[in-house]
């Protein structure tokens, strides 16, 4: 008997049959963070577990004889908080006829590990935003002061501008003077 | 109860004071350290000391000077400062010119720490109280003068 082969054409077998079962690639963790604008296209980042509140247009008291930073204090939730310039600390002067503050984000910091969580307000320019930053995106420390150094934690690139990640406890818990 | 939950009392503030005003800056100083008020019948004139004014009177001259919301001697007088007060200072009595000055007899006051990114270690105020919603710092003769008469400029 003859038989005849059944030229049955077989789908080739794909060479990568298991595709979708393999574990996918890791990928890259982005963490949230705040982004604040101090000054005109100049921003800065915070951990969004210590921002806690947008306040417009809040009413500061100046506070005679404080540091050349400070805006003065606003009242948030029964309580006096200081209000931060950073754009004054950074450029180490209080320009002149600085308008009124527009926006202030509350955060919270602690001095040291284990001291009480305490409360400031950093001035903004505008309404800051929440991005998600991964750790392809870090870089260099910004040159233009030497109080990054001090005050921030790290630092990524968003725009094509350096951003650093200010680390809220050093920038209150200590006095520039 | 325990007494390390309990919370220290707060610290007060008893006797007579002075609320001075001067443009949105308010004092509160001990009434001991500040005269009489008297009204200014006309504006000070300049000296040759930036910030220092002369006052006329039947009792004499008198130097006064005008406080900006700083705390800093402004260089020309305004003319809501009708209010002068004498303050006997190291520096010498100075007339200080006001918009306001209320007199709180018998006042118990809660004082409140300023916040400590706030409280240079050579400003003049370390405390403030707040009256009728208003922030009034707490101060006294000599510092309101070290403060304001070394900044002069």
């Amino acid at each position: 008997m003859d038989t005849e082969l059944l030229d049955l054409e077989v789908p080739a077998a794909p060479v990568d049959i298991f595709v979708g079962d393999e574990p996918a690639p890791v990928a890259t963790l982005r963490a949230p963070a705040r982004l604040l604008e101090y000054d005109w296209k100049k921003f800065v980042a915070l951990p969004v577990h210590t921002t806690l509140e947008i306040v417009e247009q809040p009413q500061v008291i100046e506070v005679p004889g404080a540091p050349y930073y400070s805006a003065g204090m606003m009242r948030w939730q029964g309580r006096w908080l200081p209000v931060l310039d950073l754009c004054a600390l950074l450029s180490a002067y209080r320009k002149a006829g600085t308008p009124a503050l527009r926006h202030a984000l509350v955060v919270a910091y602690q001095t040291s590990p284990g001291q009480a969580i305490e409360h400031g307000a950093i001035a903004a320019a505008s309404l800051p935003q929440t991005l998600q930053v991964g750790d392809e995106q870090q870089c260099e420390l910004p040159g233009d002061s030497d109080l990054w150094a001090l005050i921030a934690s790290s630092c990524f690139s968003h725009a094509g501008t350096a951003v650093p990640i200010v680390h809220t406890g050093k920038l209150f818990g200590t006095v520039w003077d | 109860m325990s007494a390390i939950h309990s919370a220290p009392p707060q610290r007060e503030l008893r006797g007579n004071f002075v609320v001075l005003r001067a443009d949105t800056l308010r004092l509160l100083l001990p009434q001991a350290d500040v005269g009489a008020a008297s009204y200014l019948d006309q504006l000070p004139q300049a000296t040759d000391l930036p910030g220092v004014f002369r006052r006329g009177g039947a009792a004499g001259e008198q130097a006064v000077v005008a406080l900006s919301s700083q705390m800093r001697p402004l260089p020309q007088y305004p003319k809501d400062r009708f209010l002068v007060t004498p303050v006997v200072t190291p520096q010498g009595e100075f007339g200080f010119g006001w918009s306001e000055v209320q007199v709180l007899i018998d006042a118990r006051l809660k004082p409140q720490a300023l916040p400590a990114a706030l409280a240079a270690s050579n400003g003049p105020l370390k405390e403030f109280v707040e009256i009728e919603d208003q922030v009034v710092f707490c101060c006294d003769a000599a510092r309101l003068a070290d403060y304001a008469l070394a900044s002069r400029d």
